[in-house]
């Protein structure tokens, strides 16, 4: 028996279904996560009928652009997110990076795109922050794009609706009381800041419904997922994306190469970077 | 070190909480209910209080009642435990002087955000 397997007989189903994931996403299974895919995918399986993992690869590759292949991608991904997630970064954004934005942009009109948004918290959080910064946005044109590869977590953020859990994560007792109402044992947002964000299904490395330069970017807890190669795509789609003062935010622990002189890492936050624009933004991959 | 009062009227939540606490690096002392709690207060004063709600003696509401009017120059962060997740209850707790609510049962992820919210961590 080979001891790196974890399903005796189901080992060359993980590693089909992770190059399945890989080609479809550009994201990578670490071999922990691997060790979960069975897992992941048990409620797929019982819900469908399906005896094993065997038998969910031979259906999705029968219909490749069925809605089984969606869902068998979806429940690989890992959709973690919470309101404020590193509230230091949050705090950051709120008392640094929006009051420098705010003076440095003439024409008053702000653009946030959240890419690798996963179930909304994120993109809603920096609504909330807008909001909670008050009267200074008055009369701007403010528009927060929010994209995630998967298509189930864009519609649980587009409806906006969360569990009590959910809510324990992050969320300041303030603005609960304010932007959310109780629906059944849920929390429902409030159209007022649903309506800040536009969502959009889209893959960060080839986004087909993101256009224009954004003045903030935050892609946080995704790059890790992605093989090198990968990632220096996601960067390009950042410069491509961004123009020369713009503010790029990763994860805590995530890091972007510099060495192409477009970015340089924010003295005043450890994950964040600065967009440069050299001249020779042309041989960017893509 | 940092200093936190875990008053709850179960013997098995303030275990809990002690454990994650201390996990966070926090000092922690227990009460089993609101007088007790103030006592405690009125002996040393705690960084943070993590705070039942429905308690015999003295309720978590009338402890915050008491400790407002004592007026400390550096109140401690309140974080109030509830089993009820209502609207009017959370408000309640606010406009008695909380500075977070927590559902039961929280595990360390949501205790650590709570503490940072209100500045604790």
């Amino acid at each position: 028996m080979n001891m790196m397997t974890p399903f005796p007989g189901q080992g060359r189903s993980i590693e089909r279904l992770s190059e399945l994931l890989s080609r479809r996403t550009g994201q990578l299974l670490s071999e922990s996560r691997r060790w979960h895919i069975e897992t992941s995918l048990r409620p797929l399986l019982r819900e469908q009928g399906l005896p094993s993992l065997d038998a969910l690869l031979f259906a999705v590759e029968r219909d490749p652009n069925g809605p089984l292949m969606r869902q068998t991608i979806d429940a690989m991904l890992n959709h973690e997110s919470s309101f404020f997630r590193d509230i230091a970064v949050f705090q950051a954004i709120e008392r640094t990076l929006l009051p420098r934005l705010h003076g440095e942009l003439r024409e008053k009109m702000l653009r946030i795109w959240c890419a690798g948004c996963s179930t909304g918290q994120e993109a809603y959080s920096l609504a909330m922050i807008i909001k909670r910064m008050g009267a200074m946005w008055d009369g701007w044109r403010i528009s927060i794009q929010a994209t995630d590869v998967s298509e189930i977590a864009i519609e649980k953020a587009r409806r906006g609706v969360y569990s009590q859990m959910d809510m324990q994560r992050g969320l300041p007792i303030n603005d609960l009381l304010r932007w959310f109402a109780p629906v059944g044992a849920d929390w429902q947002i409030a159209d007022e800041i649903r309506e800040m964000v536009h969502f959009q299904a889209d893959n960060l490395l080839e986004p087909r419904r993101i256009s224009g330069t954004f003045d903030l970017i935050l892609c946080r807890n995704v790059l890790f997922y992605f093989p090198e190669d990968k990632r220096r795509i996601a960067r390009d789609q950042f410069a491509r994306h961004t123009r020369a003062g713009s503010y790029v935010i990763l994860g805590a622990g995530e890091m972007m190469s510099c060495s192409n002189g477009i970015f340089t890492s924010s003295r005043n936050l450890s994950c964040a970077y600065v967009a440069e624009k050299p001249a020779d933004c042309s041989r960017l991959a893509f | 070190m940092l200093h936190c009062l875990v008053v709850d009227d179960s013997k098995v939540i303030r275990k809990v909480a002690r454990h994650i606490l201390e996990s966070l690096s926090l000092h922690v002392q227990e009460a089993g209910d609101g007088r007790e709690a103030l006592e405690m207060c009125d002996a040393q004063l705690p960084d943070v209080v993590l705070l039942d709600w429905n308690m015999p003696i003295m309720s978590g509401l009338d402890f915050l009642k008491e400790l407002s009017r004592r007026n400390f120059a550096n109140p401690p962060k309140v974080i109030f435990c509830t089993t009820e997740n209502g609207v009017d209850h959370i408000r309640a707790a606010v406009d008695a002087g909380a500075d977070e609510y927590v559902m039961k049962p929280f595990d360390r992820d949501t205790l650590e955000s709570k503490l940072q919210i209100v500045g604790v961590l």
